[in-house]
């Protein structure tokens, strides 16, 4: 059982539902959802400690909606995933705050230890 | 300069078609991981759901079916330049190229809806056919506001093929000139042509053109 939660935004449904289904099986407090333009409403309700968030949604540009979450929640940790991969994305992504850039199909075990090493970082 | 501009284009829709091979990969990734917890737990005594077990192999293979569409428009995309003329159904050209390209203008918030009615046999250079159309859609997406619609029709008119590209709102094409210019030297090869054909509303509208039937190309 980890102490912490996650937030998924991916517009692939399929992919963000069962990543979060493997996630509370592990015992991770683990919400998904396919709306990117619903993260910034969503947070209004509640805090999340982590947030996966796809670089690339329709209508939507990941990294811009990091920057603006981060400004707002300054406390949650965003980890960014990206089907593209490219080294300008990746940089963008760590120099405007994120603090991991995985690429798909991302080991959920990967994806657990970032998510740990993020907490760690929030906690000192 | 023709074969540079057609590999830009080229590059763009190979760089989509991968991305939605790495989503659909992510998707079976996390689907056979699934099923693989599901054991884990049965063999430490949990109760699991069969169902979610039979679901997940069903999901599975549909991605594969996904992912075999998408694979089988790369390949027909590569095999586009193994005869500098062939003969080629022109609906299934318009169809691959809107769904590579429908990724990339969903980013930016904008639909692309092709209608299938017309079957046409074509008689041309099926790369420089698909990078012409793949062209004027990126014009199209890029110049239009989130929430707008591009409408792909095709038709043939004294022995010239058709494709009009129209926008459902106004457009901003940013160096649309520019940008027209470098595709018409791209399509003069097909002896084809790109208009921007003024509509009310401002509605952005692209024909590209080119005959139905050509033996050889131009240059």
């Amino acid at each position: 059982m980890k102490s912490y939660s996650v937030l998924l935004v991916d517009d692939e449904a399929e992919l963000v539902y069962t990543l979060a289904e493997r996630l509370v099986f592990r015992g991770i407090d683990t919400a998904a959802v396919t709306d990117g333009n619903a993260v910034l409403n969503i947070l209004d309700q509640r805090e999340y400690d982590i947030i996966v968030l796809d670089v690339i949604m329709p209508g939507l540009n990941g990294i811009e909606l990091m920057k603006t979450i981060k400004q707002n929640h300054p406390k949650i940790q965003v980890i960014l995933q990206s089907g593209r991969g490219t080294q300008e994305e990746s940089i963008e992504g760590l120099r405007e705050g994120a603090f991991d850039y995985l690429v798909k199909p991302v080991d959920i075990d990967m994806l657990i230890k970032k998510m740990d090493q993020a907490m760690e970082l929030s906690n000192r | 300069m023709v074969l540079n501009d057609g590999n830009i284009y080229y590059g763009q829709m190979t760089a989509s078609i991968s991305h939605d091979i790495n989503n659909v990969l992510a998707i079976v990734n996390e689907l056979a991981g699934l099923q693989s917890d599901l054991l884990y737990a049965l063999e430490d005594g949990g109760d699991i759901d069969p169902q979610r077990f039979a679901k997940a192999a069903e999901d599975i293979q549909k991605q594969v079916q996904r992912g075999k569409a998408i694979i089988n428009r790369l390949n027909r995309l590569a095999h586009s330049v193994d005869d500098p003329i062939s003969e080629f159904d022109l609906m299934t050209v318009l169809v691959d190229t809107v769904e590579i390209a429908q990724r990339l203008a969903a980013i930016r918030g904008v639909k692309l809806n092709c209608n299938q009615d017309n079957q046409l046999t074509v008689n041309s250079n099926r790369f420089i056919v698909q990078q012409g159309v793949f062209a004027c859609l990126a014009i199209a997406y890029s110049s239009l506001n989130a929430g707008s619609a591009v409408n792909i029709d095709s038709g043939i008119y004294e022995a010239v093929v058709e494709i009009r590209m129209t926008s459902d709102s106004p457009g901003n094409a940013e160096n649309l000139g520019d940008r027209l210019l470098v595709l018409s030297r791209m399509i003069d090869i097909i002896k084809g042509k790109v208009e921007q054909v003024m509509l009310g509303g401002d509605q952005l509208s692209l024909v590209l053109s080119f005959p139905h039937h050509i033996t050889a190309l131009t240059g």
